[in-house]
Formats: C-alpha cells, sequence, structure tokens
C-alpha cells in the first residue's frame, strides 16, 4: 500500500516536531510530562492488541505494567545491573502474561474482562500486602536512571529521548504486527471467532500470542515509568491505572494506531491539569467515562469526527433542520 | 475460647456478609450479564450511609434498612436511565458502572473524609451466647443468621414464585419474555436495585467489624468476584458455598500466613478457572 | 473410497435427541443433498461433522481418517469446508480480504507478525480468482457490509471453494435467495470439481434435487430414507414427512 504525500509531510513534520521538543517547549517540568505521555502510550498501545484488535478487554494491565517495575526496582536494590535488571524485568513480565493469558482466555467479552480484573487485583494485593517482599506502602526507590552508552538519562531532555525512541520503537513494530497476516488473523478473531476456526485458524493461541505482545510493551511502558519516577508504590497496581490505561485506548478510539496515542496524551495532560487544581482526579475520570459512554461510545478520533460532520451538516442547513436534530448515536459498537 | 473457633467463627461471620454481598453481584453479573463494578462501591456506600444513620441515634435495623433502600434507589436510577441503553453492550457497561465506582469513592471521601469509621457494635447484639459449653460472639452469629435467611427468601424468590420464573424467562429470551407480557427492563431495574440494595445493607452489617474507609469499594469488589467465579456465574447455592469457602481462607490465612492472606484468597479460584471454567455449581454450557 | 463417513452419531440437548444414531457414507466425488422439515437435526449434524459440537457418541471419518475428537481448525486443515446457512463473514473487510482471511487459514503464513499482508500478492491473486468463479471479481475492493444478501452468499462458496477442499458442506446455499440468485448459485455449485465431495443441507425439497447423485432424509435426528432421488421420492415414507402428519 502506498503512502500519500500529505500522510508523509505529516509524519515527517511530527517527526520533526517531537525531536525538537526539548528545544522549544524549555521548562523541564513541561519535557517531564511529554515523557510521561510517551511511556503512557506505549501502555496503552500495549493494551489496545487486545482491547482494539483482539476485542478484549482487560481492566488488570496495572499487573503487567507494575510487574515490570517492581521486578527491576527490587534487582536493582539487591545490587543488580540495570541491564540484568531490565531484561530480567521484561522476561517476568512476559510470563506474567502468559498466566494472566492461560487463565483469562478460558472466557471472551465479560468473564474475560472480570478475570484479568480479578488477577490485577491480585498483583495489588501482592505489592500491598506482602510487605515483606515489597516493602508495602512505602514503596522502591531506585537509586538513579540508567547511562547506556555513556548517555546520561538523569535530566529531563535525556529521559525524553530515551522516552521518545522506545516509543517510536514501539509504534513501529505495533504498526507493522497490525499490518501482518498475524495482525488480520487477531481481527478475524475479534469479529468472527467461531468462523476463524473453521477456516483452520488456532484462535487460543493467536490470542495467547497477542497477550504476550501486549505484555512485553506493558512491560517495557512499566520499566519506563519506574525510572522515571526513581520509585515504584502498590498505588500504580490499583485498578485506577488499568481504568486509565483503558481510558487512554477508548477515548482515543480503539483498533487504530494513533488513537491510543491521543488518548495517552490527553489522559495524562488533563490528569497533571486537574491535580494542579484540585485533587478530584478520580471523580473527574468517572465523568469522563459516563460523558463518553453517552456521547461518544466510538472514542474521540472518530466520535469528533462525526459530531463536527454532524454540526457542519446543521449549520449548512440552517435552523430549519429537522432530520439532524440529535447526533447519531453511534452504531452499536460495543464489542463483543 | 481457643483460637481456632474463634478463627471458624469469624470465618464463618465473614463468610455471611461476602454472601449478602455477593448474591445481588450472582444475580447481575451472573444472571443479567452485567459487569456491574460498582457492587463494591454500593457495599461501602451503603456502610457509610449506615454509619451515619447510626450516628444520629437511629435503630440498628433501621439503618441498615434504611442505607440498603437508599442505596437500592441509587442503583434502580442508574439502571433505569443509563445502564438499560447500553444493553449488551459490554465495554460501555464496564466504562459506565466504572465511572460511577469512581465518582461514589471520590463523593465518599469527600463528605466522610479519609478517616476510618467503626460504629459500635448496636448494644442489643453485644456479648456472647452459650452455646454447649462454648460462648459465641453474639453479632457474628446474628450476621450469619441473617444471611441464611436472605439465602433462602433468594431462593424461595428465584426457583418457587411468578417474579423468579419471569427473571429466569427474561434472561433466557427476553424477545420472547416481551412478548408473552413480561416487563423485562423493569424487572432487571428491580433486580439491580435488590442487588445494590443487599450489598449495602452487607455494608452496614460490616461495619461494626470491618470498618469503612476509603478503597473498601475495590476490596471488596474483588471478593464478589471471586465467590462468582468459585460458586459459578447465576448459581445462588455457589455463592453461598463460595462465600463461606472465601469467609474462612480468609481469617486462616489472615493468622497463618498474614503476608499472603489476600493472595491466597485467589488461589481456589484460579483453581476452579483451570479444572472446572463453568465454576463450582454452574452449569456446563451455560 | 468413503470420504466422510459417519457412524452411531448421537447428540441429545437437555436429554433431547436431536441426533439418533445416525450413520452416513458419503463416496469421495460424490453430491449429496440432507433435506428435511425444520428441526430436523439437519444443521446439527453439520455442526458435529465440522467439530462445532462434540457428539455424546458414534464416530466421524474423514478419508478413513478418525477424527471424532479432532478440533474444527484440524478439520479445515485435513480438507474440510463449510458455509454457513446464517451469514458470519468480516462485514467491515472487503471481499477480497475475507476471501483472503479463508487462504491464509490454512498456509503457515497466518502466524508471521513481520511481513506486509497487503504484499502477499500470491494470497490476493488466489483470492480474486476464488471471487471471479463466483462472478463477484469486480467487487473485491468493496467493503462487505455494502453488498448484497445474494453476493454474501457467493462469498460464502467463494471462501470454502477457496481452501481448495475435499469435503464441502453446505448450509442452505439457497435460503433467502430470488430466483435469478438461486440459478447463479445452483450454476456455481454444478461448476464445483468432480473431486470434491460435496454433501448439502437443504430445508426445500425442490431446490437442488437434480444437483444431488443420492439424497438423505433425516428426521427427528433420524435418518428416515436414503437413497436415489428416484427412490426418495417415491418412497412413502418421504412424502409422510412432508405431506402427511
Amino acid at each position: 500500500m502506498e503512502v500519500s504525500t500529505p500522510r508523509v509531510i505529516a509524519i515527517v513534520v511530527a517527526l520533526l516536531l517531537l525531536v525538537t521538543l526539548p528545544a522549544w517547549v524549555g521548562n523541564p517540568y513541561y519535557i517531564n510530562v511529554a515523557s510521561q505521555i510517551l511511556f503512557f502510550a506505549v501502555f496503552a498501545l500495549a493494551l489496545n492488541v487486545l482491547v482494539g484488535y483482539g476485542g478484549l478487554v482487560s481492566l488488570g494491565h496495572a499487573g503487567l505494567f507494575a510487574v515490570a517495575g517492581y521486578t527491576a526496582a527490587l534487582l536493582l536494590a539487591r545490587g543488580h545491573g540495570h541491564l540484568v535488571a531490565d531484561t530480567v524485568a521484561l522476561a517476568v513480565t512476559v510470563l506474567t502474561a502468559a498466566i494472566y493469558a492461560v487463565l483469562s482466555l478460558r472466557a471472551t467479552g465479560i468473564g474475560f474482562l472480570m478475570i484479568t480484573l480479578a488477577i490485577g487485583q491480585i498483583l495489588w494485593g501482592v505489592a500491598y500486602r506482602w510487605a515483606s517482599l515489597t516493602n508495602g506502602d512505602n514503596g522502591i526507590n531506585v537509586a538513579a536512571r540508567p547511562a547506556p552508552f555513556g548517555l546520561s538519562l538523569a535530566g529531563a531532555d535525556g529521559f525524553y529521548y530515551l522516552c521518545l525512541v522506545v516509543f517510536l520503537a514501539c509504534l513501529a513494530s505495533m504498526r507493522m504486527v497490525v499490518r501482518s497476516p498475524f495482525g488480520a488473523s487477531l481481527r478475524g478473531t475479534r469479529d468472527q471467532e467461531r468462523r476463524m476456526a473453521a477456516l483452520g485458524y488456532d484462535v487460543w493461541t493467536i490470542r495467547f500470542w497477542a497477550f504476550l505482545l501486549s505484555g512485553f510493551w506493558s512491560g517495557v511502558a512499566g520499566l519506563l515509568f519506574l525510572y522515571y519516577n526513581q520509585f515504584i508504590s502498590p498505588q500504580i497496581v490499583a485498578l485506577t491505572t488499568s481504568a486509565e490505561a483503558l481510558l487512554m485506548v477508548i477515548s482515543g478510539g480503539t483498533a487504530t494506531l494513533l488513537g491510543p496515542v491521543v488518548g495517552a496524551a490527553l489522559v495524562v495532560i488533563m490528569k497533571n491539569v486537574v491535580s494542579a487544581y484540585i485533587v478530584r482526579w478520580n471523580m473527574v475520570l468517572g465523568i469522563i467515562f459516563i460523558l463518553i459512554v453517552s456521547f461518544m461510545p466510538e472514542g474521540l478520533v472518530p466520535g469528533s469526527a462525526r459530531l463536527w460532520a454532524w454540526a457542519r451538516h446543521r449549520l449548512r442547513r440552517g435552523k430549519s433542520g429537522v432530520a439532524a436534530a440529535t447526533p447519531p448515536a453511534a452504531a452499536g459498537e460495543g464489542g463483543p | 475460647m481457643s483460637l481456632w473457633l474463634t478463627l471458624a467463627v469469624n470465618s464463618v461471620a465473614l463468610g455471611g456478609l461476602l454472601f449478602l454481598l455477593s448474591a445481588g453481584f450472582s444475580l447481575i453479573f451472573g444472571l443479567m450479564r452485567i459487569p456491574n463494578l460498582m457492587h463494591g462501591s454500593f457495599f461501602m456506600l451503603g456502610a457509610y450511609l449506615g454509619v451515619t444513620f447510626l450516628d444520629r441515634g437511629v435503630n440498628f435495623w433501621l439503618a441498615a434498612l434504611g442505607a440498603g433502600l437508599l442505596t437500592g434507589l441509587v442503583g434502580g436510577l442508574i439502571e433505569r436511565f443509563l445502564l438499560r441503553r447500553l444493553e449488551g453492550q459490554v465495554l460501555p457497561q464496564v466504562l459506565l458502572t466504572l465511572g460511577f465506582a469512581f465518582i461514589i469513592g471520590d463523593v465518599c471521601l469527600m463528605v466522610w473524609t479519609g478517616d476510618p469509621w467503626q460504629p459500635a457494635t448496636p448494644a442489643q447484639l453485644q456479648g456472647a451466647v452459650q452455646v454447649a459449653g462454648l460462648f459465641f460472639p453474639l453479632y457474628r452469629l446474628v450476621i450469619l443468621a441473617v444471611a441464611v435467611v436472605v439465602a433462602i427468601a433468594l431462593w424461595v424468590m428465584v426457583d418457587w414464585t411468578r417474579l423468579g420464573a419471569m427473571i429466569r424467562a427474561g434472561v433466557d429470551d427476553p424477545p420472547i419474555a416481551r412478548v408473552v407480557g413480561i416487563k423485562v427492563s423493569q424487572l432487571f431495574t428491580l433486580v439491580f436495585a435488590l442487588g445494590a440494595a443487599l450489598a449495602a445493607f452487607a455494608g452496614v452489617m460490616g461495619a461494626p467489624y470491618l470498618s469503612v474507609y476509603p478503597g473498601l469499594d475495590f476490596e471488596m469488589l474483588p471478593l464478589a468476584l471471586i465467590v462468582v467465579i468459585l460458586g459459578g456465574t447465576g448459581s445462588l447455592l455457589g455463592a453461598l458455598v463460595g462465600s463461606f469457602l472465601i469467609g474462612f481462607l480468609y481469617n486462616f490465612g489472615q493468622a497463618m500466613v498474614p503476608d499472603l492472606a489476600y493472595v491466597i484468597l485467589f488461589l481456589p479460584m484460579l483453581l476452579v478457572l483451570v479444572l472446572r471454567p463453568q465454576g463450582l455449581f454452574g452449569k456446563v454450557g451455560a | 473410497m468413503i470420504a466422510l463417513r459417519v457412524e452411531g452419531l448421537e447428540k441429545a440437548f437437555d436429554g433431547l435427541r436431536v441426533t439418533r444414531r445416525v450413520d452416513l457414507a458419503v463416496a469421495a466425488g460424490e453430491r449429496r443433498l440432507i433435506i428435511g422439515p425444520n428441526g430436523a437435526g439437519k444443521t446439527t449434524l453439520f455442526n458435529l461433522i465440522t467439530g462445532e459440537i462434540a457428539p455424546d457418541a458414534g464416530t466421524i471419518a474423514l478419508f478413513d481418517t478418525d477424527i471424532t475428537r479432532k478440533p474444527v481448525r484440524a478439520r479445515a486443515h485435513l480438507g474440510m469446508a463449510r458455509t454457513y446457512q446464517i451469514i458470519t463473514l468480516f462485514g467491515r473487510d472487503t471481499l477480497r480480504h475475507n476471501v483472503v482471511l479463508a487462504l491464509l487459514g490454512l498456509s503457515r503464513r497466518r502466524w508471521n507478525p513481520l511481513i506486509d499482508l497487503a504484499r502477499q500478492h500470491d494470497l490476493t491473486e488466489q483470492a480474486d480468482a476464488a471471487l471471479a468463479r463466483v462472478g463477484l471479481r469486480h467487487l473485491a475492493h468493496r467493503p462487505l457490509a455494502e453488498t448484497s444478501y445474494g453476493e454474501r452468499r457467493r462469498v460464502e462458496i467463494a471462501m470454502a471453494l477457496a481452501q481448495n477442499p475435499r469435503v464441502l458442506l453446505l448450509d442452505e446455499p439457497f435460503a433467502g435467495l430470488s430466483i435469478d440468485e438461486r440459478q447463479d448459485v445452483n450454476r456455481l455449485l454444478l461448476s464445483i470439481p468432480r473431486d470434491v465431495t460435496v454433501v448439502m443441507i437443504e430445508h426445500n425439497m425442490d431446490v437442488a434435487l437434480a444437483f444431488a447423485d443420492k439424497i438423505t432424509l433425516l428426521h427427528f435426528g433420524q435418518v428416515i430414507v436414503e437413497g436415489t432421488r428416484a427412490e426418495v421420492v417415491a418412497d412413502p415414507r418421504t412424502r409422510e414427512v412432508y405431506l402427511g402428519h
């Protein structure tokens, strides 16, 4: 498939903006917000493999995100190097994802969601209550960020570039998978599970591999989160984190590459802004969920397009518009 | 009284509470297939409301009933005006109930602050009764008795009454049920409100010994979930057995391996998922 | 050579026996028509043969390989393909993508996450060829959701044919079609090469009788009559099932 010229220009401009961001933003606070957006975008892209392309809504991904962070933090605290800690952390995360998958893929739809939720809560229980291992509520500190190839990541700029490189790698790999035969197989299992089996596909195994892929990138995002804060505590394992990730995926629009990225930016910016003025982030999160369900069930990117088209239609037809009295509620895009 | 006996009594009491919590969840999630992620919030909201009533000197049972009614009303309204429009759409239902769970949690934090509340055990239910030479704390036994009464009432309602038959018909085949004149949506609102009221009632019953604090909602939700997965979705008997199993596991786990007590709770669920995914009492292929 | 052999097949739902001791032996290359009134257990029989439901008793063999315990996907790889009575296709995707999915299902490439599916030109060409066979080549780029019911029926058949099956199971391919469309589908079925064994379910006695070498009449889950067209039509039990009560 050929890429159109306007698209190439858009991609080049976006890349240029991203690469030069520390220069034109300047303030380290905002550069840090940009880093947060990037690693949460990686997390959202990871979750979107299951939610968007697999039709499997997980509410336990905070567990995968945190397993990576905790494993690395524990190993670092015990004096291991960054390379060892991060490699083992990713391996443990993928293994955890495999356990998640084996248990949760016994069901689809609501059952899948509830099982992932329950496993996520177990991991929260481990982080919070198994204090002798995880230091409980006090969390674990990480003394320093790594310095790969002698490049310092201690400052906001350096860490931003690490996040950018990882984010771009994630986006590229997601694009490749989505367009591959495996991606087509995964989408097929989302749309017509029974038919896919009759066509010779191993539905369970396809979903299993998708889960591992999702787990891997969740782990990568979790490591960036750990190094960003240089601290991890049970708070990140709470259901709120899984819900926020889901909000990122859904608000942007599932089953698109850009949707989760836009969603991550929205949620991170909103969270930073809201937290600066009021403390009621959970309330805001809840209200957003309800508003999305009520007005834009298909996500912000397609939803805005629909509302925009509707508004233009109304303006053109003037006040007499009878037909378009209400914005058409999105057709049952509910997922299985 | 020996430690083991104390643990056993506490386990039975917790089991009773869990049954009150998860019976409604079993109907809503198991029968109606609604992923109600605010069920723990109903428990917590009910507990806070009950605590407030008790603070004003309201009789314990009236407080529990009042909290149940109010929370049932909240649940019924949410179902009637928002959830119903999302029939059969899992993801929007999840978002909506999760959204309300966050809002309820935050409102509770605003109104009742972050400090834990623990009402005194009602005066007439304090003390112990002597059975076969052993003393049992009265309040624990009362919880058990209430759970048993509710279990029987629910069982009679679902299996023996016209209402129960209509619920089952409405779940099995809503269009046909509508054709034969059953008002399915009103019925679902009723069941949803009932489930919310039961959870809130359980919250008040549990307040004197669990206390009420922020975060209780998302601690109780997975417990209801475990019970229902264990027992099999939609099975009241399963919910009953699952509740007591979890009650015992929690108390004995707490006493023996306090670090892992919370994790141990999930082990039977994992076993059931691997060995018998339909739950202990669920129907095969249901 | 027997392509499909079913012996003593039993299935009950909640005590209701929907398949009762069904025996079936379809020779390689044969066209077998399975008829019977509504509720005779025809689709259940298909679901048992393809493995979507497990039998309570009995065996199923494909070219003398016992497949009774094999999962649905394994039967597809052994050369079994089917169409569905209720159309279950990929509505958001193009006709070409629908057929490509059918081809990919039997290819090892379906696991590959590293290559671009759109660049697998051999698959695209095969898919277009399959669409051409059913006369839909010109609609290859159209999303399935924007096609007519009759066209979707033909896509179903194109997908099944694209799999190059040894045994093809057709579940009421004429259901809901206009007279013109029926003739199109009929011509299509007649063009299926003779080395493919075809088993077809029809509710209606009159449709596609000419197509069949042998006919099996199913009633209340039981084989009542089996034989050539003339034999089955002449049999009094057939008339009893279809006319008398």
